[in-house]
């Protein structure tokens, strides 16, 4: 009988304890990553884009916590950064958003910056850019290379940003290949290296020769396919240099000069939360390098497209688009805005699979 | 001969030796191991003691992290005071998460105390639901409880993820895997501005209910009979079977009560992986524990401050993750090496001895 007394001291404590958080001048960031900094992948972007903040603003300090599930644990880890004297928390995977949202009513004074979310709070901003232009290109590639038609598509979780790559990878397919299709596979989680491997061989023994993939780390995939003798598409960090003959080209991040630019207008007291988003456009999404493989004709009609998205002369999103069943789910020439973009919960046509 | 001898005759002060030895072989562990990596130890263990117990936050979540590592430890201990080792603490906390939710998912509007009762009470029944087919399994077949109940383990936590990928998904999570959020309603309430929760009295209360049942009724008592020698049973008219099914359904209760209060209070929601390794942790724990309420609670206790430290050992020293995660496995092998070496020691094994 004597412990539960002296956890009912401890509880106390507990409770007392919880201090004001008090914002500085020159900034702590806090970053937290789904899985790990070193996944030559997402977190990977994320973590250059930390570096990048350290070296161009100086005096501000950054600490970094890796492999946090999408639970509450999560909201523990935030936590301790705000504790530990952060003053901004970059919330960098999507399962994160509800927490951030829970802690930012705790801690007033801390700005939350949430990756890709459609939520705000009081001081909860999100930051993303539309790759979707970059994968439209990479798509493009992917059509004009592949032999069979038959693309495929490896992927984490049926969320908006994940469900728009596949349509715009396959969108740009059936620009260069008007009868290809993309087959979906599921692996329900960020990082699944066995389960990922796995897609990527029974995609290719069905006859699936190019592989676009948005899982955390586009290594597995590319490793995979560069030993079955087919290519890929890769996602958030150029990794041809790990598998040259199979990577044809990729959407990669470049998320320096966004969070710079956040973190320069919380300190300046300006910032409002938004939903910030950059694109191909402006830098944040870049289109990577073509493999070897890569025709010149196909590179240069590829890059003749960019050069009009770049211009405004061609958007993606933009009717007519006709959804898995064929009927139109966007009238020609009406451009599809920001929120329904992010909340897209369907396929077009040509892609085999479920938003399940 | 007599030191020895007096020390094994008092459970209490054997187990504060256990505790001291795995204490002593986690600390020359994870020595070895910081000098490997190239940080100093001392300033390491400062850093790992600071983010478990160095403020009143860090002693909250320690706390938080403690709860379902003490149920899911209690829910090993009831079985084993039978000599049954049933290893499906996780199986038994996601089953409870499920049949918790499904209380909130069919009367949501229910008013408050009658939701939170049904959503709790839906929680135990779930762990010991999860529980009755390795009991029935062992009592009269007999298929061993520890397969069958690690097995399970997986079908439950495969059963979360079905769910939350399919009928249970909150439609407007946007195809996020997750269930709706749980009402202010259906949760416990939590102190002050901390994340500590009614949950862990709950488990303390119950623990003191459950410790006062095995060591002061005759049906506590009953088992440790029945433990040292099952062919008492002809003798005494005390049949195994039923204590069989019941030690292993109050065992599940313990688990499932552990994952609704995970769900409910900590999640906010139900959604994969909230075990977060607590039935391994708390199975570990009741070994090393001896099977002993008070020592369980106290290491369930310890245990959690270790694994809440993990994230602030990193932001504190920017170690990677994998290193905190090398010292918490390093814990585990302590905890193991000595429960292990003292049950050898006494001549008797833990569980089914």
């Amino acid at each position: 009988m004597k412990l539960p007394h002296r956890l009912a001291r401890l509880l106390a404590a507990a409770a007392f304890a919880v201090a004001p958080t008090v914002a500085s001048a020159a900034s702590t960031l806090g970053y937290i990553y789904v899985g790990p900094e070193k996944d030559y992948g997402y977190n990977t972007s994320m973590d250059l884009g930390r570096q990048f903040v350290e070296k161009t603003l100086a005096g501000t300090k950054t600490l970094h916590v890796e492999n946090i599930p999408e639970t509450a644990e999560v909201e523990k880890v935030m936590e301790r950064m705000i504790r530990s004297g952060a003053n901004i928390v970059f919330a960098t995977s999507y399962g994160y958003l509800d927490y951030a949202i829970a802690l930012g009513k705790k801690y007033p004074k801390v700005a939350f910056l949430h990756a890709g979310g459609l939520k705000l709070g009081d001081n909860v901003g999100t930051y993303w850019a539309n790759s979707d232009d970059a994968m439209y290109l990479a798509g493009m590639t992917a059509g004009a290379v592949s032999k069979s038609g038959k693309l495929g598509f490896i992927a984490a979780f049926p969320i908006p940003q994940v469900v728009r790559s596949i349509n715009a990878f396959t969108l740009g397919a059936q620009a260069t290949n008007p009868k290809a299709t993309t087959t979906v596979i599921w692996t329900g989680g960020w990082l699944q290296p066995a389960k990922e491997a796995e897609a990527t061989n029974s995609l290719v023994d069905a006859g699936v020769d190019v592989i676009g993939e948005q899982v955390d780390s586009p290594m597995t995939i590319a490793q995979t396919a560069e030993k079955r003798g087919i290519y890929m598409v890769g996602k958030d960090v150029d990794v041809s240099k790990l598998a040259p003959k199979a990577v044809l080209t990729g959407a990669s991040w470049n998320w320096g000069p966004t969070m710079v630019k956040l973190v320069r207008e919380i300190e300046a007291g300006t910032w409002k939360p938004s939903h910030v988003r950059g694109d191909l456009k402006d830098g944040t999404v870049v289109l990577d390098p073509f493999g070897a493989v890569v025709p010149e004709a196909v590179r240069k009609s590829v890059l003749a497209r960019k050069g009009d998205i770049l211009a405004d002369r061609f958007v993606v999103w933009s009717g007519p688009i006709a959804g898995q069943d064929g009927k139109e789910v966007l009238p020609a020439g009406t451009p599809m805005p920001m929120e329904q973009l992010e909340s897209m919960q369907f396929f077009v046509k040509g892609v085999i699979g479920t938003v399940k | 001969m007599t030191t020895v001898a007096a020390l094994a005759a008092t459970p209490l002060r054997a187990a504060f030796v256990r505790a001291a030895a795995a204490i002593g072989v986690f600390a020359a562990l994870a020595s070895l191991f910081f000098v490997s990596i190239g940080q100093p130890p001392a300033t390491m263990f400062v850093e790992i003691a600071r983010a478990a117990a160095g403020s009143g936050y860090a002693v909250g979540e320690s706390l938080v992290r403690a709860t379902p590592i003490m149920l899911c430890a209690l829910a090993t201990l009831v079985p084993a005071r039978l000599g049954l080792v049933s290893v499906g603490a996780d199986g038994q906390l996601y089953a409870g998460a499920i049949v918790g939710t499904g209380a909130l998912l069919a009367w949501p509007l229910a008013p408050g105390p009658v939701l939170l009762s049904a959503v709790l009470v839906g929680g135990a029944i779930g762990g010991a639901l999860w529980a009755l087919g390795p009991a029935l399994l062992r009592a009269f077949v007999p298929v061993h409880e520890t397969i069958s109940t690690l097995m399970l383990n997986w079908v439950a936590a495969m059963l979360v993820t079905w769910l939350v990928h399919g009928a249970w998904r909150n439609p407007a999570s946007q195809g996020w895997p997750a269930s709706i959020e749980f009402p202010d309603t259906a949760r416990l309430p939590v102190l002050g501005d901390s994340r500590v929760h009614a949950g862990l009295a709950l488990a303390l209360v119950l623990a003191v209910v459950l410790h006062a049942v095995l060591t002061r009724t005759r049906s506590g008592l009953v088992l440790d009979v029945l433990r040292d020698n099952p062919r008492l049973q002809a003798v005494t008219g005390c049949a195994v079977a039923p204590r069989i099914v019941a030690t292993m359904l109050v065992g599940g209760a313990f688990a499932g009560l552990a994952g609704i209060v995970e769900t409910s209070v900590v999640q906010g929601r139900l959604q994969s992986d909230l075990a977060n390794g607590a039935g391994l942790a708390g199975f570990l724990v009741a070994w090393l524990a001896g099977n002993r309420v008070p020592q369980t609670v106290a290491l369930a206790l310890l245990v959690g401050a270790v694994l809440a430290a993990g994230d602030g050992l990193q932001i504190a020293t920017a170690v990677p993750s994998s290193a905190t995660l090398v010292v918490q496995g390093l814990m585990f092998v302590a905890l193991l090496a000595v429960g292990g070496a003292s049950a050898r020691w006494r001549g008797v094994g833990h569980g089914r001895g």
